[in-house]
């Protein structure tokens, strides 16, 4: 429960970096710290984990992007647990492993919200800017999945650290 | 052992129905969500949960914006610094490189009047007058000498006279092929026959190796006048008549002495002169 309370602060934490300063970036296109996080705990936790981290990871971000609720939720889901699926296949430990993971979700992630703006009907495509953003964004994202990695790493450590009552009690006394 | 191995499989098998029986509830319920988002007139409600979420996400957010917004601040201000440091450098030099300009303009306008003054002094002058640059002349002063850069090869002579636009500099000393040295009337080895232009005086001025040069034997019978210019007299065959010397600046006059002697402001600045005509016909005698 812990450690499920900590990955939901560390992806709110992403939520409110991506909106107040990734978004900022005088980049040509802006990384997507939710995606590689969502993508980091599909390939280490799995299919389930994948896609309930990319749901929460959604709905955050769906939340705080002002957008009808639920299409971030599809396409993080859908890469989550994509990413979750070939975890047995893929060598993560590898320099390029990360990167490639991180480049193939950020295809996959912006072809589901392609098709879910489409198939909704939100609002026409900027299909020109599109294969660039995409290009600049998968490279932007490959970047961050070192740092993602390490956030992860270090919530599941904090969530599995035990604390022995009696040392609080004695704080607690004095 | 084969019930065993049967039993791990299908647990393996069940708990992958689970998992992707998860992602298919989780689908379900994502597209239920957007279908009845869509179907709202402002495509968007949030409900109670998002309105809690985004209640506590928004000022941590709000932080965190104004802490991109210090950044960014402080950013724009290196990059500004930096642009402008960068655009001072530039203008300095532009700076710098206009100033070199400008003293160079001047240089070439006041080279251009002192030219046009020679020339219209060299009108004046009777025989041929050659134009030297001075090209050197001695750091400690100890010598009243100049070089210039015209020497034998065109047509420069020993103890030819040399002039400037407002009077005499003095007389060719050394003469090689390129180049000339000019021995200045301030120099203590020059002596210049000369006359009071009006009083028709007649007298010698001799170099000091000062400034100022020193008139002497004119006649004690009339006084000379300060601010009296002295005139070349044409007398020794040196020097042409009528050439500027300098003016009376003091006159010296003692009892027992048989002439009277006198202070002359030499009518050139010395010092300072950078171009000069060399008279290399007209001079009788050498």
């Amino acid at each position: 429960m812990r450690r499920a309370l900590l990955l939901g602060g560390v992806l709110a934490l992403a939520t409110m970096v991506d909106g107040a300063w990734l978004s900022r970036l005088p980049l040509p296109a802006a990384p997507d710290l939710l995606l590689v996080l969502v993508v980091a705990l599909g390939v280490r936790r799995g299919v389930a984990q994948g896609a309930v981290a990319g749901a929460a990871a959604g709905y955050l971000r769906d939340l705080v992007a002002g957008g009808p609720v639920g299409v971030y939720v599809l396409v993080y889901l859908v890469v989550g647990a994509a990413a979750g699926s070939v975890m047995a296949s893929l060598d993560v430990d590898h320099p390029t492993g990360p990167l490639v993971i991180a480049g193939a979700a950020t295809v996959l992630g912006t072809a589901v919200g392609a098709g879910v703006v489409l198939a909704a009907g939100l609002g026409p495509l900027p299909w020109s800017p599109l294969a660039w953003q995409l290009t600049a964004g998968a490279t932007m994202n490959a970047l961050l999945v070192r740092p993602a990695e390490a956030a992860l790493r270090w919530a599941e450590r904090v969530g599995q650290r035990r604390y022995p009552a009696r040392a609080l009690r004695f704080r607690g006394v004095r | 052992m084969a019930s065993t191995v049967h039993r791990t499989t299908l647990t393996r098998m069940h708990d992958g129905r689970r998992r992707w029986l998860v992602v298919g509830v989780l689908l379900l319920g994502a597209l239920a969500l957007l279908t009845s988002q869509v179907r709202r007139p402002d495509r968007r409600v949030v409900g109670p949960l998002g309105t809690l979420v985004l209640s506590v996400l928004a000022p941590v957010q709000g932080v965190l914006a104004r802490g991109a917004d210090a950044v960014a601040r402080f950013w724009q201000l290196y990059t500004e610094i930096g642009r402008l440091r960068a655009e001072n450098t530039r203008l300095r030099e532009e700076v710098q490189r206009l100033s070199g300009e400008v003293g160079r303009l001047r240089e070439q306008a006041q080279a251009t009047q002192r030219l046009e003054r020679l020339l219209a002094f060299r009108q004046q002058l009777p025989g041929r007058a050659l134009g030297a640059r001075v090209i050197g002349r001695d750091s400690r002063a100890w010598f009243a000498v100049l070089l210039v850069d015209r020497g034998a090869r065109d047509g420069v002579r020993r103890n030819d006279p040399v002039v400037a636009a407002e009077g005499l500099v003095g007389r060719v000393l050394t003469v090689t092929s390129g180049s000339a040295q000019v021995l200045l009337i301030s120099d203590p080895r020059s002596a210049v026959g000369v006359i009071l232009q009006q009083s028709r005086e007649a007298g010698v001025v001799e170099g000091q190796g000062q400034r100022l040069l020193r008139l002497k034997y004119v006649s004690r019978e009339r006084e000379i006048p300060l601010g009296e210019t002295v005139v070349t007299s044409g007398h020794g065959g040196l020097y042409p008549r009528g050439i500027p010397v300098g003016t009376v600046v003091s006159v010296v006059r003692e009892q027992a002495a048989l002439y009277q002697e006198a202070l002359i402001r030499p009518s050139v600045r010395l010092d300072h002169v950078e171009e000069v005509l060399i008279l290399v016909e007209g001079s009788p005698d050498r």
